[in-house]
This record gives C-alpha cells, sequence and structure tokens, in this order.
C-alpha cells in the first residue's frame, strides 16, 4: 500500500463518516479530473489509481443517496 | 472435425438471413449486407435509445444525442467494424427497448394498485422482447436479465421493509419466472436437444473458451479504459493491440455521473409517473433511475475490465462459480452497460447544464454587470456546441475515415475464387487443412469442410503445427480424417502470419516451403499466392478397414445419410470420419435394429457391423429429431402466446369501453 493509498483511505472513511454523498460525487468527479491531466502527462501509475479511487467514491455516493432515499421514503 | 452445435443454435438468424436472401432471393452480398445487416441495425440503434431516454424524460429533447451516445461510441463502432452486426450488433442496438421494458415491467409490479392480469401482461410483452433478444445474442439476453435484477434490488429498497411478502413473490414471478420460462419455450428448438442429450455446451470447446487464463488473456480493458467508454483496441480494431489511455475519453464519465448534481433537492415524493413530472424538477421516478443507470455504468465498467485491478479475481471467481458467466471470457461485452447507462445519464447532465446556463442571463465580474441577449450565441448554446465538438473529436477515426474491417471496402482475391470453383468440381468428399488457420475467404462446404490446423493438432503456434506434421503418426491421423488437400492461405488481410500484430512475409514464405519439402505433399499450381497441396491416400466421408467391402452413401443432410453397404463380413467396421458422438446411430435395412456408434482410434465415429451380407443403413444423428420436435413446441409456443396476448388486449378494451 502506498502513501496516496493512505490518504485516500483516510479521505474516503472522512467523507463517509460526514454521510454527505454530494461531497463523495465531488471528490470523485475531481479524482477524474485530476487522473485526466495526469494521463495527458503520461504518469501512469497515479493517474490508473485516481481513477481507482474515483470509482469507490460514486460507488459509495450512490449506495449512500439510495439508502438515504428509501429512508426518506419511509417517513 | 464435427460436434454437437445445439448450444449454440440459438444464432441460428445470423445464416438463416443470408441463405433466404442470397440462396432464395438471389441477392448480391453487397445488398444482402445493406438490407440484412446494416439498415435494420442502424434504424434499432437509433430508435431504441431515443425511445428508451423519450420515455424516461418525456420533457427533454435530446434524445437524438442519446442515440449517437449509444451508436457513435468506440465500443458499438468497434462491433460494427468487426463485422458483428449479426448477432452481437442487433443485441446491443435493441438492448436499451428491452430494458425499459423490465424497468416498467418492474415498476408495474411495485405499485400497490395493479391487478395481476395487467402484471401478467407487461410481463408477457417483456418476454417476447426477452426471447427475441436470446435469438440474436445470449449473453446479452444474460446481461438483461443482471440488469433487470440490479433494477428490482433498487426499487425493494425504496419500499423496504417489504409489507407484502406477496408482492416480492411476484416480482420474482413476473420479472425472471415468467420471461425465463416463455423465452425457453419459444427456443425449444435448441434448448429441449441440449438438455435431453445431456451434452455440455462448453464439452465442445477447447480450453481457450473455459479457463480462468483465456480470461486474462482477453481481460485488455483497465478501469480507466471501461469507465471512459473506450475499447481497448480503438481505432485500429487489431486484436490485442492496446495503447496509452486517450485522457480524452475521461470527460465522458465527468459528464455522465454529473447527474448526480442535477437531480432535485425535493422531488415530488409522490409521483410515480413519469408524466407527472413538472418542468425542471425531477420526479421520484426519474431519480431513482439516474441512481439507477449511474449504478448500471459502474457495475459495467467494473465487469467489462474482466480480470484486472482492482478486485479483478471477484471476476475470474464469477466466471467459474456463477452459472452462465462463462460465457463471458471476453469481458468487453460488458461494456454494453456503459453504453446503455452513458446514454441516459450524458444526455441528462448536458441538458442540465444547458438550463442552469440558460437561467444565468446575467453574470457580473468586479462588480460589473453583463447580460447576455443574444438568441443564438449565448452562453447555452456555445456550451452545446463545444460538447458537441468534443464528441465528434472523440470519433474522429471514425470521421477522418480511419477505421478498418467493414468500414472498408473489401474484394474477394481471384486466387480464393479460383478455389472455390475448383474444389465445387470435386464430386467426393474430402476435407480442406488449413496451415496454420482458415482464412476469411476460404471456400467450405458440406461435401469440402475446412479445418484449422490449429484447432485439429490443439495448438496455438505454427511451430507446434509442424510439430505435429512432422510426426509419422500424423499422415494415417490426416488420411483417415478425410483431408484431401492442404492449404497456406494468402492472407491479404495481414490476420495469419504475423510478427508483433503486423504482417510477416516471411513467416508465410516460411510454411510454404516447409510443407514443399513434405514428401507426401504434392503442389498443385494454380491459385496464385494459396499455396495447395494435394496428398494422397485420403479416405472417403464413410470407409471400412476391410477392403473388400463396397460402401455407397447419399449425403441428406450434415445428420442424415444413406448408405449401402456389399460385401461385408460379421465384425466389419465401418467408419465414419466425424469426431465420436454416442448420439450417432444406423439403423439397419430399415427395421428397428439399430447400430450404435462406437469410438475408433480416439477420434472417429463407427459402426460395428453384426453379420455378413448386404446391408441399408440410414445413418442418423438422434437428437436432430429433437430439433424437429423442439421447432413444432417452439411454433405452438409462438401461437399460444399470440392468442392469450390477443384475449387480453381485447378483455382491455371491452373493460375500457
Amino acid at each position: 500500500m502506498k502513501l496516496q493509498d493512505i490518504i485516500f483511505l483516510i479521505i474516503f472513511a472522512f467523507l463517509l463518516w460526514q454521510r454527505k454523498p454530494l461531497w463523495l460525487i465531488a471528490a470523485g468527479l475531481l479524482c477524474l479530473l485530476f487522473a485526466i491531466s495526469l494521463f495527458a502527462m503520461h504518469i501512469f501509475f497515479t493517474a490508473e489509481r485516481l481513477i481507482e479511487y474515483a470509482f469507490f467514491l460514486l460507488l459509495a455516493a450512490n449506495v449512500l443517496l439510495v439508502v438515504r432515499k428509501s429512508i426518506d421514503m419511509q417517513k | 472435425m464435427g460436434g454437437f452445435a445445439a448450444p449454440f443454435a440459438w444464432n441460428y438468424y445470423n445464416f438463416a438471413l443470408v441463405f433466404f436472401l442470397g440462396r432464395i432471393a438471389h441477392l448480391s452480398w453487397e445488398v444482402v449486407q445493406r438490407i440484412g445487416y446494416l439498415l435494420p441495425f442502424l434504424i434499432l440503434g437509433v430508435f431504441c435509445p431515443m425511445y428508451c431516454y423519450k420515455k424516461i424524460f418525456p420533457h427533454h429533447s435530446f434524445s437524438l444525442l442519446a442515440a449517437g451516445l449509444y451508436l457513435l461510441n468506440s465500443y458499438s463502432l468497434m462491433v460494427i467494424g468487426g463485422g458483428q452486426i449479426a448477432g452481437i450488433g442487433f443485441a446491443y442496438a435493441f438492448l436499451p427497448l428491452i430494458l425499459l421494458s423490465f424497468i416498467k415491467l418492474i415498476d408495474t409490479i411495485t405499485k400497490n394498485e395493479v391487478q395481476p392480469v395487467q402484471m401478467f401482461k407487461v410481463s408477457l410483452q417483456t418476454s417476447l422482447l426477452f426471447s427475441l433478444e436470446i435469438f440474436f445474442d445470449l449473453r446479452f439476453a444474460y446481461m438483461l436479465i443482471i440488469a433487470a435484477a440490479i433494477y428490482l434490488l433498487l426499487t425493494l429498497s425504496y419500499i423496504f421493509p417489504i409489507k407484502n411478502l406477496s408482492r416480492l413473490l411476484a416480482a420474482l414471478l413476473f420479472v425472471f419466472i415468467i420471461p425465463v420460462v416463455i423465452s425457453a419455450f419459444l427456443h425449444a428448438f435448441w434448448l429441449l436437444p441440449t438438455l435431453v442429450s445431456h451434452q455440455s455446451p462448453t464439452a465442445a470447446l477447447s480450453s481457450v473458451y473455459t479457463t480462468q487464463n483465456a480470461v486474462q488473456y482477453f481481460s485488455f480493458a483497465k478501469l480507466e479504459d471501461t469507465i471512459s467508454l473506450l475499447h481497448p483496441n480503438w481505432p485500429e480494431n487489431v486484436f490485442g493491440l492496446t495503447h496509452f489511455m486517450q485522457p480524452e475519453f475521461l470527460l465522458l464519465p465527468f459528464l455522465a455521473f454529473s447527474s448526480l448534481f442535477f437531480i432535485s433537492k425535493k422531488p415530488q415524493r409522490n409521483t410515480q409517473n413519469v408524466t407527472d413530472t413538472i418542468d425542471g424538477y425531477t420526479s421520484w421516478w426519474q431519480e431513482k433511475i439516474i441512481f439507477y443507470f449511474c449504478l448500471l455504468g459502474l457495475i459495467g465498467a467494473f465487469l467489462a475490465k474482466g480480470a484486472n485491478d482492482p478486485f479483478g479475481g471477484l471476476y475470474l471467481w464469477m466466471f467459474s462459480h456463477v452459472p452462465g458467466f462463462i460465457m463471458f471470457r471476453d469481458p468487453t461485452k460488458w461494456y454494453t452497460l456503459v453504453a446503455v447507462s452513458y446514454s441516459i445519464l450524458i444526455p441528462f447532465s448536458i441538458r442540465s447544464m444547458y438550463d442552469w446556463l440558460s437561467a444565468r442571463r446575467k453574470f457580473s465580474i468586479f462588480n460589473f454587470q453583463f447580460s447576455i441577449r443574444p438568441k443564438l450565441f449565448n452562453l447555452q448554446n456555445i456550451f452545446l456546441l463545444l460538447v458537441l465538438g468534443y464528441l465528434l473529436f472523440l470519433i474522429r477515426p471514425a470521421l477522418l475515415g480511419k477505421l478498418t474491417g467493414t468500414f472498408q471496402t473489401h474484394h474477394l482475391p481471384k486466387e480464393y475464387a479460383r478455389l472455390a470453383s475448383y474444389l465445387e468440381t470435386q464430386s467426393t468428399f474430402s476435407r480442406t487443412l488449413w496451415v496454420p488457420a482458415i482464412q476469411r475467404y476460404g471456400f467450405y462446404s458440406s461435401q469440402h469442410p475446412e479445418v484449422s490446423a490449429y484447432d485439429f493438432f490443439h495448438v496455438t503456434a505454427i511451430s507446434e503445427v509442424f510439430g505435429h506434421l512432422d510426426n509419422k503418426a500424423t499422415l494415417p491421423l490426416l488420411q483417415e480424417s478425410a483431408v484431401k488437400y492442404i492449404i497456406v492461405p494468402y492472407d491479404p488481410e495481414g490476420e495469419i502470419f504475423l510478427t508483433d500484430r503486423k504482417y510477416d512475409q516471411k513467416k508465410y514464405e516460411s510454411t510454404v516451403i516447409q510443407l514443399q519439402k513434405m514428401p507426401w505433399l504434392k503442389q498443385i499450381k494454380g491459385f496464385g499466392k494459396i499455396a495447395v497441396f494435394e496428398m494422397n491416400g485420403a479416405k472417403d466421408h464413410f470407409w471400412s478397414t476391410d477392403p473388400a467391402m463396397h460402401i455407397a452413401y447419399q449425403f441428406k443432410n450434415p445428420s442424415e445419410y444413406f448408405l449401402s453397404v456389399k460385401n461385408a463380413k460379421a465384425g466389419d467396421r465401418i467408419i465414419f470420419s466425424e469426431a465420436f458422438d454416442s448420439h450417432w446411430i444406423a439403423e439397419i435395412n430399415s427395421s428397428q435394429n439399430i447400430i450404435e456408434s462406437r469410438n475408433y482410434h480416439k477420434s472417429f465415429t463407427s459402426f460395428l457391423l453384426p453379420a455378413s451380407g448386404k446391408y441399408t443403413l440410414h445413418v442418423t444423428y438422434e437428437p436432430q429429431k429433437l430439433v424437429t420436435m423442439g421447432l413444432i413446441l417452439s411454433g405452438w409456443s409462438l401461437f399460444m402466446i399470440v392468442v392469450i396476448g390477443s384475449w387480453i388486449i381485447i378483455v382491455d378494451r371491452k373493460k375500457d369501453i
């Protein structure tokens, strides 16, 4: 596990703890944008990692949104 | 060398259409290609995603963009360029419509006030569409079931805890059991022989198709490719040739997942129908649909990368343990889920951004107020132009005519036409062995089947083929297999003789020279760059180890032959040069006496004659009878569905009146 993975896990855990799906989406989209510039500069390893982070952030955001909506629907 | 093909007969349409248009209507291949494949594909490919988008967002006017994204992305263009329109192409084009039908079905079932008859009506419609998808490609039907299951789970999570257990059971019955059972009846023509004969569909396939190593080999796409809807072989479409990531494609997932920002903070909770939507707000249902397509896109991207990181082992595990997953040796098929997801999400995001920009006619910079008045050159239109320019930029190789395959005109080389004419004049049965592999223009017929040396010797390299050809045991094996001609193909498309994925003339020449050195082969001149070698002693389709026996046979179809045998002795063996299959039987003199097939030399089908004398034998492949029975069952099932469907429609109309 590299340093960047540890940083990602910390941010990911913080965002999940905050339970703010929009922050997760924003973080996921930012990862995609950063990955574009890194791929363009041929910095592949970090760019590939950013894509994976984006994937997990967006997935978590989606699940969180669905859970929140289903709770809303029960009220 | 022959085999059990019933499990793959669902794609019979591919051959039937060519047969009817070409052989019966006598249309040229150019016309058959356009009328039979290209035109219906384009119509379906535009209509289905447009209809799907229009049904989800009836107040949005960007449905043409949905069609453009679905039809003109790198994956679909590679499918078209690879000549896969028949089957995969149709299944791909048709998929959004069937997915919408499943969504409608699940929504109908989860509503409280709907009657079972209404549920059955929608389930019947979905079943018919689902059956049609199986007809095009079984794998796409499998993907649809998974996509429907995800939507059902999402819908159930919205109405959780499920107060009524019967509603859950109804969902399982109407969404999965009824469509699968109806499809099974409609596809009885290939399912019946497959199930009754107890032959595994994978038994006919080599390890190249069924092992985890094969999946790892075929996992060309990485997560950055799949999430960007970028086919790993784009744009050359050369098998295995991948490039560095093209970062401009990453804007596609950015646009797609931006849609999550544009769902209303307070959607209308009590609206389940799309028609209840008010402009500018997403309804409860539309919001669920956006969540669903985001989830579908992410799952599709994860599966399409196959055995690559992250969690590549999960795909390998599913390939070995999840029923039906064995069909996805090539994980790129899962790109379809990403394509259908983005064809909904991206137009929605763009429309939402367009609306957002339209609402901002005034803006300020350093306390200076600006107002945008022009109707044409305003922010929203400039944004739209930029997006369109970007989407066209992504598919620039297609626009500049750089795509290969079916996007380019190909002419049949004269050599191949000459070889076809030559083989057609040969009246006796014989096989052609293509070294190292069959070329796409190579001629074959029931009288002269073609065999690839790679498949025949179960190898993957030319050197290994020659390792077998140099073996003394190979000559009798080829003779017994009725191989009369060994052919080195002319490779104008550069697909066979490759070094580092480029055509290698030396490889071709070396193959020809090595065959010329073989003393038991005689080269026949007159076929240009196709090197044709004839070998002596090739057996007929039916032959015997007893030289005194005389066999005359008549071919009716590939599963039925009539034999007249003279001078037979008790215990003589008739060898049928087809791969051994215990389902071949020989009926003696139109009686009920049957000779069962036996394995000869661990390769061929053979029949042991019980007594001396003359015989009239009727050799048949038993599962073929089940195909006929299955066809009748399929026909009756279709008839019954039409009758029941019509009855429901009539009853519904009477109620309305």
